[in-house]
């Protein structure tokens, strides 16, 4: 168990930069998750912290001890990979204890430990058995006990469950979330899945092209989006994105989306923005409400799909045409008894917006 | 279990049937021939019912041929494991480390193969004479080594690029070396590629018959057993009888060795057990 500090970290493969001057403190005990998309640098930063990759540049340190020129071996973590997690020539069993191995522990001492954590995931009836013969989650459960077996100070978790099935996959983010709490020790996630993110981590980082774009946890990450990219890529359906012209009148802000489609925006966020003129509009999908009626301040949209979730109506909006005659269209998320048909014509109430800068991307904090 | 058995089955069983019997009439002649009577051996109409003797057996025995054989175990499994063993070690570095001109290394080990190995039979044969290797154990050793090493490390190569790089990386960060883990998790990952490796390279070094007729000397102590039976020629031309049995005797060492092996040669060790 330790806390983890990256210390402006760089990586590079021949000419392309990986991971770019990375900062980056996991607290002890805490379940961090690190998404992003394929090629991110996700997968990169665990191995700079299993030692598996030398830095270019900067430190690492686990509880203040600096850890950066040290071998893998001497670093006690554990690393889950993605895939070829098990040794196919050895049993469960065997692949189990093989972490315990070096240790020169007595043998009832392995016994003990791999029975014990096999007890805790349920696989005492597999330890007998080759990979082969294990299906996917038997095969990641017993991955997954590889790395439980040695008590280790730091876990590393490369997409441990992006090869199973739906349904799998929801059952081991349960399965592992509440093993680590019980475990406390300090994990790493990688993961390119949102909603793995938000539903396992006490903290998400965003990380794009070797660089971070936000530190929080998935509710700040969420609700306040440091970025356009963050903005566009949490949450199922993510937020609406557009750009839009700030104007006032009356005392009143108004944001014209596109052609004359105009509405008046919350004064509290829209007043941040108003000096840039052009500015990123964000609308999470359930910040809409959409009326059959002509209502105030509304905007007139016409009803292009919709998909009944069952719990919940996710309906795309068609704005109409922009200066490039693309479609603009916006998901909402809507109660699952309101009725709307394809080709309706409904009137968009936005309840709460974000801005970002029209240039940067970054979100509008103060004025 | 599907019990229609239809055409095509038969037509399968009947093809493998016959390229087996293809393949086994020479040996079944040797076999035979070294069992016979040397008139025998020589009648025009090739005799299929005949008095069984083992005369040739017992001629083999009283001449040095055994302690020949035994020249070929020694040269042909010393020169298998060092370049096997060699051979892995070299491929392992090229698979996994960053090795500079490692495309130019890797085709100048290639193009040691490229030229008929006799073209440099007069260069070597003037090359031992000098360091004194001719007729020794260690210069054949060496010869067999350097011939099956460029192939080993080759064949090799693509057996240890197939091992993903993942499970050397769990067992270096679980606490184990480098070199615990290419024992304990790429040597046994591998074995298939070893025994084949190592079967191809016995089947060269045991085989070779031109460097070890040269380079060693008629009743010599390094003589292996392929110019050995050659040389078995008796009064009146060769005594086939004494060749088909000296042929029959080396034969053997290699089919054990292959049958030995012949687990790892047909099972794919890693096959399913990677979930991709």
């Amino acid at each position: 168990m330790a806390s983890v500090r990256l210390e402006s970290i760089t990586k590079c493969f021949d000419d392309k930069v990986a991971l770019s001057q990375l900062d980056l403190e996991i607290e002890d005990q805490e379940f961090f998750v690190l998404l992003g998309h394929t090629g991110a640098g996700k997968t990169t930063t665990l191995r700079c912290i299993a030692g598996l990759e030398k830095l270019d540049q900067g430190d690492i340190y686990f509880d203040n001890q600096p850890m950066t020129e040290l071998d893998p071996a001497s670093r006690d973590v554990a690393f889950v990979f993605q895939s070829h997690i098990l040794y196919p020539h050895l049993t469960a069993f065997e692949n189990m204890a093989f972490p315990l191995r070096p240790r020169k522990l007595p043998e009832i001492e392995v016994k003990r430990r791999v029975q014990d954590v096999a007890e805790m995931l349920h696989i005492e009836h597999l330890l007998r058995r080759k990979p082969a013969q294990l299906s996917g989650g038997e095969t990641q459960r017993v991955g997954l006990g590889r790395a439980m077996v040695r008590r280790p100070r730091v876990f590393l978790m490369d997409e441990p469950i992006s090869n199973l099935d739906a349904k799998l996959r929801a059952e081991m983010r349960t399965e592992i979330k509440w093993r680590q709490k019980q475990l406390g020790i300090t994990t790493l996630y990688v993961t390119h899945d949102q909603i793995e993110a938000m539903s396992m981590a006490d903290r998400v980082a965003i990380l794009d092209q070797g660089k971070i774009m936000q530190i929080g946890t998935p509710i700040e990450v969420y609700n306040q989006p440091a970025n356009i990219f963050v903005a566009g890529f949490i949450g199922n359906p993510s937020m609406n994105l557009m750009t839009c012209r700030l104007s006032e009148s009356n005392g009143e802000i108004y944001g014209q989306l596109i052609g004359h489609l105009q509405v008046a925006l919350p004064e509290t966020i829209a007043r941040k923005g108003i000096a840039r003129e052009e500015v990123w509009l964000g609308i999470h999908p359930e910040n809409m409400v959409i009326h059959p009626q002509e209502a105030d301040n509304t905007l007139v949209v016409e009803v292009h799909n919709y998909e009944a979730l069952g719990a919940e109506t996710i309906v795309d909006v068609n704005l109409g045409l922009d200066e490039t005659d693309q479609r603009v269209t916006m998901k909402c998320r809507i109660p699952p008894d309101q009725q709307v048909r394809v080709g309706q014509t409904v009137w968009l109430e936005l309840q709460a917006c974000s801005i970002f800068d029209r240039d940067t991307g970054q979100a509008i904090k103060s004025v | 279990m599907p019990t229609r058995r239809n055409f095509s089955y038969y037509l399968s069983r009947f093809s493998i049937l016959l390229v087996v019997l293809i393949y086994l009439i020479p040996i079944y002649w040797i076999i035979v021939t070294s069992l016979k009577y040397g008139s025998d051996i020589s009648a025009p109409f090739p005799k299929f019912f005949f008095k069984i003797t083992f005369e040739n057996y017992q001629k083999l025995f009283a001449s040095k041929y055994f302690s020949q054989l035994l020249n070929s175990i020694i040269i042909g499994f010393t020169s298998t494991i060092l370049a096997v063993g060699i051979g892995t070690l070299s491929a392992y570095a090229f698979s996994r480390f960053k090795v500079a001109g490692e495309d130019d290394l890797l085709f100048f080990i290639l193009s040691t193969r490229m030229l008929p190995p006799i073209v440099v039979v007069i260069p070597i044969y003037l090359m031992y004479t000098v360091l004194k290797l001719r007729d020794t154990h260690f210069g054949l050793i060496l010869l067999y080594t350097t011939f099956n090493l460029s192939f080993a490390v080759w064949l090799m190569k693509g057996f240890i690029d197939e091992i993903p790089k993942e499970y050397e990386d769990a067992a270096l960060v679980d606490g184990y070396t480098r070199f615990q883990a290419f024992i304990k998790v790429v040597l046994p990952q591998a074995s298939t590629g070893i025994a084949a490796t190592a079967v191809f390279c016995l089947i060269t070094a045991w085989n070779e018959f031109a460097f070890a007729l040269v380079l060693t000397e008629v009743g010599g102590k390094a003589v292996t057993a392929p110019p050995s039976i050659v040389s078995a020629t008796g009064k009146t031309g060769y005594d086939w009888g004494k060749v088909a049995a000296g042929t029959f005797i080396f034969l053997v060492p290699v089919a054990i060795f292959t049958f030995l092996v012949r687990k790892h040669l047909l099972r794919g060790v890693t096959f399913g057990a990677i979930k991709k």
